[in-house]
């Protein structure tokens, strides 16, 4: 209630915007009444600081643009509510949909197959790397599939001695014959150290 | 008496020009921003060419690299090269002071033009004082400086007095080279031609040449090395979810002293122009100012560019405001006399040489000794890849000149691939710190002294610190023990 606005979040944009519109209403229908603005002034840096005073804030604002209705030409009232509504309604449109791409990876994934995936697709091999690395150790003495994606991507990233290394152990340990016809084709692609 | 006056009202600019050069001066800063910007552009000078991929960092996502202020990294950068880092610095300061005097000449016109001048010069100081924070040599300063003459060419246009083409063509062009703001040079007049209908149809000034000037201005700012393209690609910028990550595009601290001071004086200068000076336009004044009031709601960035309508805005209010009264003009007019002009100027002058003489160090905010370090510690270069936090990360890209790859840097666009969230857990030791470093393959850390990345770092035995000094440390990775 008491905390202050943040256009970061769609709800503080709009209500910031509403509040900036409403400004010009006051400062068009209080322009002889010094003390009115002093009061709405007032109020509209206290309601950025503590939301609930924009309560008290608009009422005023309303209450002004009322009493002042005759004054107030209508291609103003027109111009002012439409801009205000419009700039709403393109923040809100506008507000980023999608949630943060990143962030720690604090469980392993439950598909890591996937999630390699989705990595590649957006534009972070590294990140893919992060995952195939959690799936090779999950795999532990039984190297299989997470070894060979690790291989494969620390190959892609240029880290050529740990790729040959991670592959040499997926050589020599693995039971899975899928998984060892690919890392031969690997070793036969990526030739002699 | 009045070539005295003349000469007295000419000395009171020089010194209050001088003192806000020096106070821009002083807090005139170096920082991650302003060392990609010269690294960047110390590689075009080498290369001759503008380059197609990302030239530093190693995670950045892999699409076609636009240089978005060539103009400005390539001016930096020889500039970094022939005169050294000072250099940089006294530009950056020159530019962002000139959109300050501007501004506050700007405000002032006629017979009131001392008036204004007077009441809008403590504005100036004021707003350079409390934006000292985010003032640093980068691009935005061009930027600053841009906005500036635009108030005052859309000014000119809606006083009904002409602008050559011209103007607004070589201003968007030079702007669009210079810093991706100049979209505004567009923006604003158009802005202000819909304003226009907030006025009531006999206070209302015409909007044609308005938008006559965004027109000349729409082909200025494509005068870039991409044409249209860097347009694109600043739209781009702006719809980018990683910019309204950055600080500098977050909502002020509303609680805070340099917001309430903002705030305080542009409801004043609003209240003043709602009531004195030529009723053509008043509406639409106010408006405009409470559209730029919106928008540094939303974002600090937009302050800078409120500070400069409020002073623009204010001189000239105040002028007119004094207008209406004329006892109390002739009072001001009869107190600011010719010696209290000459003695306001020596006070100017002499707090101008006092801040310009005060020594500088330019690399006080980045990593020097700790990159240095990293790149020689006394038994070779320590290991590939090289982390360090988002706003040092440019320093590493001047610093490493092409020898290495960056982790991050300041160029939030490159890294929507979830880059910046990594690097912002991983600087704030966020649980997972640890997995995310080794998904990077970071086998040595740049950390800032005290920072909870810090304290993580230094409660892990895997990692080995090597190096301290009182902004930074380094940390390396621990080799693995065989088995």
């Amino acid at each position: 209630m008491f905390e202050p606005l943040a256009a970061q979040q769609t709800a503080g944009a709009v209500l910031i915007l509403a509040a900036a519109g409403a400004l010009v209403l006051a400062w068009l229908s209080l322009r002889a009444a010094p003390r009115g603005l002093l009061v709405v002034g007032g109020l509209f840096v206290v309601s950025l600081s503590a939301r609930a005073f924009l309560v008290a804030y608009f009422a005023t604002v309303i209450a002004a643009t009322w009493r002042a209705r005759t004054r107030l030409r209508r291609d103003a009232l027109v111009v002012v509510l439409g801009g205000t509504g419009l700039a709403i309604g393109l923040r809100v449109v506008g507000a980023p949909a999608s949630p943060p791409l990143g962030g720690p990876p604090v469980a392993a994934p439950k598909d890591p197959r996937a999630s390699v995936e989705a990595w590649q697709a957006r534009d972070n091999p590294w990140r893919a790397r992060g995952v195939a690395l959690a799936w090779a150790r999950a795999e532990k003495d039984a190297p299989g599939e997470g070894y060979a994606t690790l291989a494969q991507l620390d190959w892609n990233l240029g880290e050529r001695d740990k790729a040959r290394r991670v592959l040499q152990h997926l050589l020599e340990r693995t039971a899975d014959r899928d998984v060892l016809e690919r890392a031969r084709r690997l070793r036969q692609d990526w030739g002699d150290p | 008496m009045t070539s005295a006056r003349t000469a007295a009202r000419s000395v009171f600019i020089v010194g209050s020009a001088a003192l806000v050069v020096a106070v821009s001066w002083r807090f005139m800063d170096l920082l991650g921003d302003s060392f990609w910007t010269m690294a960047l552009g110390r590689t075009i000078l080498a290369t001759r060419t503008l380059p197609a991929q990302d030239p530093f960092a190693y995670t950045s996502v892999h699409e076609r690299y636009f240089v978005q202020m060539p103009a400005t990294a390539v001016l930096f950068a020889w500039l970094a090269a022939h005169a050294g880092l000072a250099a940089v610095a006294a530009t950056a300061a020159l530019v962002q002071a000139a959109a300050w005097i501007i501004a506050w000449l700007g405000s002032s016109r006629g017979s009131r033009g001392a008036v204004a001048q007077l009441v809008a010069l403590p504005a100036v100081l004021l707003g350079e004082f409390l934006g000292r924070g985010d003032l640093c040599a980068r691009g935005q300063v061009f930027g600053s400086l841009g906005f500036a003459i635009l108030l005052v060419l859309v000014d000119r246009v809606r006083r009904g007095r002409a602008v050559h083409g011209i103007a607004p063509f070589a201003l968007a062009a030079a702007w669009a080279n210079l810093h991706p703001s100049f979209v505004l040079a567009v923006a604003v007049p158009l802005a202000c031609a819909a304003m226009t209908y907030v006025d009531p149809p006999d206070e209302r000034t015409p909007a044609r040449p308005l938008l006559r000037l965004a027109a000349w201005a729409s082909a200025g700012m494509l005068v870039t090395p991409y044409g249209p393209g860097l347009l694109l690609d600043v739209m781009k910028l702006m719809r980018d979810p990683t910019t309204a990550e950055l600080d500098l595009f977050q909502s002020p601290n509303f609680r805070s002293f340099a917001w309430l001071v903002l705030v305080v004086l542009t409801l004043t200068a609003m209240s003043l122009r709602a009531s004195y000076g030529p009723t053509a336009g008043r509406a639409s004044d106010v408006a405009l100012m409470a559209v730029l009031l919106a928008a540094a709601c939303g974002a600090r960035r937009y302050g800078d560019l409120l500070w400069l309508t409020v002073v623009f805005q204010l001189g000239r209010s105040a002028g007119d405001a004094v207008e209406g009264h004329a006892a109390v003009a002739a009072a001001l007019a009869a107190r600011f006399a010719v010696q209290a002009a000459f003695a306001m100027a020596g006070v100017e002058l002499a707090a101008a040489t006092a801040l310009v003489t005060r020594p500088r160090d330019f690399l006080f905010q980045v990593p020097a000794g700790a990159t240095a370090f990293v790149q020689n510690s006394g038994h070779g270069a320590l290991p590939d890849h090289v982390y360090a936090p988002y706003h040092w990360g440019g320093y590493l890209d001047w610093a490493f000149d092409g020898r290495r790859k960056v982790f991050i840097d300041g160029r939030n666009m490159l890294f929507h691939n979830g880059v910046i969230e990594d690097a912002l857990a991983i600087q704030t030791a966020q649980p997972g710190w640890s997995q995310l470093l080794e998904s990077y393959a970071i086998e040595t850390l740049i950390t800032e002294r005290w920072s909870r990345l810090e304290a993580a770092v230094a409660n892990d035995p895997a990692w080995q610190p090597l190096f301290q000094d009182e902004r930074a440390s380094v940390y390396v990775k621990k080799p693995r023990s065989p088995g």
